[in-house]
């Protein structure tokens, strides 16, 4: 059941051409800076807006084809949407909310309902049922927006900015719940964004979109190692790992946690990651998460600096990019990182493929994610 | 958001617009008052119980709510018609749908008799095929309530519809909802607000209609004779009686509009 797109929408003098494949299983996250075109896409791959042109098919069903004549109503596609300001419908209660899509695609109430009971458990807001969308919390309306979407069990699930419209601490945890409940669902998934974080925690392949043109795509770590445009490079230029924190750690006979950092005392904490290595964070951390900073972060020495960096490794310099008026530089050590630089920082520090280097980081500046 | 304070608390109304304001309110209450003064209040109780003001008390509510009813049915699709589609000689449509708001209710009257009366344009295969007559019977005045009260329900419903979020219904067509059931299960209960609204204007608007369903269904008591007709011919007769009937009918329209108030009619401003 790939889906196979081929589509060109126009909105007024705007233009969006793209080809999209994803196979079943797979999770695609179409990034972009906003007005690149990405609601247009995913609004045309549901049915809601027409075709200029093009083709758009799930495995051997078409969806959509100007050519041919073809067209499937949106109420008649195998989609599941999943909308920025989730859209729950305000005078209907959580569970009939969910339920909705099952009875519109023919189920009896009963079992309908007992589904939708189903899908707020493994949201996590069973509690809420009877509870009206104007009374849920912005992270509460989302979950049952995924839930209502996933429930009818669509082929093609469209996310767009699912996480956009919460706040920090609400994103982060429903950023956990989405890659789990991505990651059990059997079908394509399309996922627009504008938070590279998002991407590289949901996606299994990018695809950078911009002024409606696909510029790019790949696995998050073939377009971060060589973005193609200074904005792909911004875009997608993040440092991200997966570990297990180890809260307040004791490391080296000294304890971590409660050091002075910026000025006032913090709580401090460990994270190790899949390659053993240890990397000190602000916040003490629990359990699996992710761990991100961005290339600009991480500062480049000659030798060992002296100071305030919590994170400091050695690491060989593998590749030089040059984007814009920074240069994005590949260290390959214990963790390998990305690191922004200025030209002029490469020519003092003699930056060249196999030199030897340190890197550091400061806590502060490492976010911490639980998985 | 920067405010300066002002010196002193100031309405901004020009004080040249007061007094014609406070005519013109006067001229709104006067009449009003006027009738509670006249009012027969120690005779009143026994004119109430009287059988001709309850068998027009019965008429009255009884045909209006028909009346309501019958521009529920064909109004609230006419309201999404013009809410909704596109087509050559739409704002036509809208003009002639207001038509009934400029039109002397009496001229109103006529046109249904010309339309639906025994020789009428239609009335006359009504009469021929069916057996059925209209006119002068309890469902000429409900036709004639309903024919001037219909604007009414469309203009709230049509506005209802224009200001909807139509992303709800996006939502439920991604959610494989067919359009029927778009509108059954979205469209209808997120415009109820203004469809109870529209329906009480129409009510009240039927309630008090006279022009029309005495050219169109005549008087007779028991069958066509409704509050405002008896209002009218009683004005002849017995004028204490006339005052009591027209009491009744403005407690009824106060009290609707008060029950429904709060919850409903605010969905007017919406």
């Amino acid at each position: 059941m790939t889906l196979d797109a081929v589509l060109r929408v126009r909105r007024g003098a705007f233009e969006a051409a793209v080809e999209l494949r994803v196979a079943p299983g797979e999770v695609l996250a179409v990034v972009g800076p906003n007005g690149a075109g990405k609601t247009t896409v995913l609004r045309a791959l549901a049915g809601l807006d027409p075709l200029a042109a093009g083709r758009v098919a799930l495995g051997d069903t078409v969806l959509d084809d100007r050519a041919a004549g073809v067209w499937v109503p949106p109420e008649h596609r195998p989609v599941g949407y999943v909308f920025a300001d989730h859209r729950l419908f305000p005078h209907l209660s959580a569970a009939d909310n969910i339920a909705f899509g099952l009875r519109a695609r023919g189920m009896r109430r009963a079992a309908a309902r007992a589904v939708a009971a189903q899908w707020l458990a493994r949201v996590g807001v069973a509690e809420l049922a009877a509870v009206r969308p104007g009374r849920l919390s912005s992270g509460q309306a989302q979950r049952v927006a995924l839930a209502r979407a996933l429930a009818p069990r669509p082929r093609l699930l469209l996310l767009d900015e699912p996480l956009s419209a919460l706040d920090a601490g609400t994103r982060a945890a429903l950023r956990t719940e989405l890659r789990r409940l991505v990651g059990e669902y059997e079908g394509c998934c399309l996922a627009v964004t504008h938070d590279p974080l998002d991407a590289l925690v949901l996606a299994d392949r990018i695809a950078v979109l911009e002024a409606g043109r696909i510029v790019q795509a790949g696995t998050p770590a073939e377009v971060a190692r060589h973005p193609r445009t200074d904005h792909v490079a911004r875009l997608v230029g993040l440092n991200l790992y997966r570990g297990t924190g180890l809260g307040g750690a004791v490391v080296g006979g000294g304890v971590v946690g409660g050091g002075v950092v910026g000025g006032g005392v913090v709580g401090g904490g460990m994270v190790r990651l899949a390659d053993g290595t240890e990397l000190v964070v602000a916040e003490p951390v629990h359990g699996p998460a992710f761990v991100a900073f961005p290339p600009t972060a991480v500062a480049v020495h000659r030798s060992r600096p002296d100071g305030s960096p919590r994170n400091c490794w050695p690491a060989t310099v593998a590749e030089l990019e040059p984007h814009g008026s920074t240069i994005r530089v590949r260290l390959v050590g214990r963790p390998q990182a990305y690191a922004d630089v200025t030209a002029a920082a490469v020519a003092e520090l003699g930056l060249a493929p196999g030199r030897a280097v340190w890197a550091a980081v400061k806590a502060t500046e490492l976010a911490v994610y639980p998985a | 958001m920067t405010r300066t304070a002002p010196t002193r608390q100031r309405s901004g109304l020009p004080a040249v617009l007061w007094l014609p304001a406070a005519m013109g309110l006067a001229f709104l209450v006067l009449p009003l008052a006027a009738l509670l003064v006249r009012a027969p209040w120690r005779t009143l109780p026994g004119q109430l119980r009287s059988p001709v003001v309850l068998q027009a008390l019965r008429l009255s509510v009884l045909s209006a709510t028909l009346a309501t009813a019958v521009c529920l049915l064909a109004g609230v699709p006419v309201a999404w018609v013009l809410a909704r589609s596109a087509f050559p000689g739409l704002r036509m449509v809208r003009a002639l749908v207001t038509v009934p708001l400029v039109l002397p209710p009496v001229v109103g009257g006529v046109a249904l008799l010309l339309a639906l009366g025994r020789r009428g344009v239609l009335g006359r295969y009504l009469d021929a095929w069916f057996g059925v007559t209209l006119p002068f019977s309890t469902a000429a005045v409900v036709l004639a309530e309903a024919f001037v009260a219909m604007p009414f329900l469309v203009i709230a419903v049509e506005g209802a519809l224009r200001g909807m979020d139509r992303r709800f219904e996006e939502a439920a067509a991604t959610l494989g909802a067919s359009r029927w059931t778009v509108f059954r299960r979205v469209t209808l209960p997120l415009v109820a607000p203004g469809i109870v609204a529209g329906a009480v204007l129409c009510w009240t608007r039927a309630l008090g209609e006279f022009g029309a369903t005495i050219t169109f269904a005549g008087n007779f008591p028991g069958r066509t004779q409704t509050v405002p007709i008896a209002v009218y011919l009683a004005l002849e007769t017995d004028p204490a009686g006339a005052v009591t009937l027209s009491l009744v009918l403005i407690a009824v329209s106060v009290v609707v509009l008060v029950a429904l108030r709060g919850r409903w009619v605010g969905g007017l401003a919406a």
